[in-house]
């Protein structure tokens, strides 16, 4: 059973649809990469995948659930990573992480040991009692990152996950995904990183207007643009130029 | 692009049309009556006290002190946006001709006040036999003048120091332009002519300071923001302002409303709603001086039927602001995706207005008990204001789940 299934999503912010029958899955344990131009649609298929936007046709499932059939399943099965980090001006470091704890029912010792190795990774164990006032930018996106990563759920849904964070961030956050994929995690990640997108995506999803122009393996991707040697800039360079071309003839 | 002068005038015009939309909500028809009784009682006052005026009063001494202090505090309106950090870097030899008009404007803006002060001083200086109408002339012209160089210095101040120690730059003027109203009041012509010196050097030697250092945006951008913010602060206890962002405070002597939590035991949203209330300035300060109007209203108001239409008012715009605030508006936080959030937020928010409004029942019976002693009435009070309360928030909840 795939971990996330969208059929044939339709949807956006009015009557015209953004999205138009997008469809794609996600299996146990994978890294799947969504890749668009600025205004492809990333950001409003993932809007509809955590919920916030309701689809005006298709289906979203995760865990073979859907939202309307079980909202507290649904919700509990990812946990998800904003383009922007969205924190609580009033809460501290500290009272972000138990927040999250208290929200997916963590048991207290398992709070414990996994916040301890979070702030660890991140190197933020100093800032315990920071307000988010007093963060950097990089630093209001760790806090998003251990917060995502503490509830451990079946998936995990990151936008742009790379935006301010230094180059040990970034390590960091690999390695994290690197080990929850391990462990039987799925992973959805927006990015504009490409060449990161090539290194640890098991799967491509390239999304162009609003359609999926092509997804698979960077094989699988190669073989359908007629290029074995290019890489995921080439062919996502290509892909647009064609779609573009195709549009004009 | 358009020239700096366009720039400003489009900013301006926007500027006034925000003042005016706000300020239509400030001085409503009850405000108005307000500030006319006040300022009726106070002339009044005023006029009785100059009948009869104590002759020991440093009478010039304490108008030169009240003239410095309208005019030291010149800070710059610049209306100048965060973009313009970016899009006007590379016009910041032709800056001048935006920040002269906002000079202007900040000293047209700002020289109400001391003229204001002025006029209420003259009869007072008449009655102390001080100066003539030549003086109150020359002292007219001396303040128009002292608000100019105000503004002008402390501008060039800021943009030397990138807006660090302003407070000795004020200093300094207040001392200056104290001496300067004191020497034209005694008809101390040498002093006068020596201190407007000075007044004038320390002006030109911020001019020079200033003419080798660059445009400090962020600082002017930041003065800026937090200038419009303190207006919206300001209009936000009259009306609604939706671009306010509230300021957050530890107020870690409230402790013990917020203990430590354990994960397993402690409700996320009670956690999360308890720390917004208590953090955020908005609804913290405007609950606890709607409740300590309630207690006054109780010690000093004499009839209890008038004490109890005052604090059942009070108490339903607490229960009602404190609803609107843990509400929140319509900007996505990350609670939204927790599991169980549209269960058991709005029974949080119920529960928790419920209880601050409990307290403020508490004290206002204890206020009650205090003035009345153990009777009737301080229960009755106590009753009113939960009564108020609770039909305000159960009212709302059900219109809101409707």
């Amino acid at each position: 059973m795939a971990i996330l299934d969208l059929k044939d999503v339709t949807g956006g912010y009015s009557r015209k649809p953004v999205l138009h029958e997008v469809s794609f899955n996600i299996q146990k344990g994978e890294l799947v990469g969504l890749i668009g131009l600025n205004g492809a649609g990333k950001s409003t298929t993932i809007k509809h995948i955590i919920g916030l936007m309701n689809p005006q046709g298709g289906t979203i499932e995760i865990n073979g659930v859907t939202f309307d059939e079980d909202t507290e399943m649904y919700r509990k099965s990812f946990s998800y990573i904003p383009e922007t980090p969205i924190l609580y001006e009033e809460l501290t470091l500290r009272e972000h992480l138990e927040l999250t704890a208290m929200a997916y029912e963590l048991p207290q010792d398992v709070f414990e040991a996994r916040s301890a190795a979070l702030l660890k990774e991140f190197r933020m164990e100093k800032r315990l009692k920071w307000y988010p006032s007093h963060f950097s930018k990089g630093m209001r996106q760790k806090v998003m990152i251990m917060c995502a990563f503490l509830a451990e759920p079946a998936l995990y849904i990151i936008d742009e996950p790379f935006v301010g964070l230094d180059p040990l961030g970034i390590r960091s956050l690999l390695a994290q995904l690197t080990q929850r994929t391990e462990n039987g995690a799925s992973v959805l990640m927006s990015t504009h990183v490409l060449s990161t997108a090539e290194k640890h995506c098991d799967r491509i999803i390239l999304l162009h207007e609003g359609s999926v122009r092509a997804h698979g393996t960077m094989d699988d991707l190669r073989k359908a643009l007629g290029r074995p040697e290019a890489s995921l800039d080439d062919l996502y360079i290509a892909m647009t130029e064609e779609a573009d071309y195709e549009q004009l003839t | 692009m358009n020239s700096l002068r366009e720039v400003w005038g489009n900013r301006f015009g926007k500027y006034v049309m925000e003042l005016q939309r706000y300020l239509q909500y400030v001085f409503t028809g009850h405000l108005a009556i307000v500030l006319l009784f006040s300022i009726g009682a106070a002339g009044y006052a005023y006029s009785e006290w100059l009948k009869d005026v104590p002759a020991e009063l440093p009478a010039a001494w304490l108008i030169a002190l009240l003239l410095a202090a309208s005019t030291f505090i010149a800070t710059p309106v610049t209306l100048l946006k965060p973009a313009d950090a970016v899009y006007l870097l590379p016009l910041e030899k032709e800056l001048p001709t935006y920040t002269g008009r906002a000079l202007n404007w900040t000293f047209f803006s700002k020289l109400p006040l001391p003229i204001i002060v002025f006029i209420v001083a003259l009869p007072m200086l008449s009655a102390y036999e001080i100066g003539s109408k030549q003086v109150f002339g020359l002292l007219l012209l001396l303040i128009i003048a002292a608000m100019w160089v105000s503004v002008r210095t402390e501008f060039l101040f800021r943009k030397a120091n990138e807006g660090q120690g302003v407070w000795q730059d004020r200093f300094i003027r207040f001392v200056l332009s104290t001496l300067l109203f004191y020497a034209v009041l005694s008809q101390q012509w040498i002093i006068l002519v020596i201190i407007a010196i000075a007044y004038a050097l320390y002006g030109s030697l911020w001019m020079k300071k200033a003419a080798v250092k660059p445009f400090p945006y962020t600082h002017f951008i930041e003065l800026e923001q937090n200038r419009m913010m303190g207006f919206y602060r300001f209009a936000n206890y009259f009306t609604e302002v939706p671009h306010l962002k509230g300021s957050i405070s530890k107020r870690s002597w409230l402790g013990l409303f917020m203990p430590d939590a354990h994960v397993e035991r402690t409700d996320a949203q009670s956690f999360l709603l308890r720390r917004t209330f208590i953090r955020t300035d908005e609804s913290f300060w405007l609950w606890l001086r709607l409740t300590v109007l309630s207690i006054l209203g109780v010690v000093f108001i004499p009839f209890p039927i008038v004490a109890f239409v005052f604090i059942g008012a009070l108490a339903f715009a607490s229960a009602i602001q404190t609803l609107q605030t843990l509400r929140g508006g319509d900007e996505f936080r990350m609670d939204l995706l927790f599991p169980n959030t549209e269960e058991t937020r709005p029974k949080e928010i119920f529960r928790l207005t419920e209880r601050v409004q409990w307290l403020q029942a508490g004290f206002v019976l204890l206020a009650g008990l205090f003035m009345h002693g153990l009777s009737v009435t301080p229960f009755i009070m106590g009753a009113v204001v939960l009564i108020i309360s609770e039909a305000t928030i159960r009212l709302t909840t059900n219109k809101e789940e409707e």
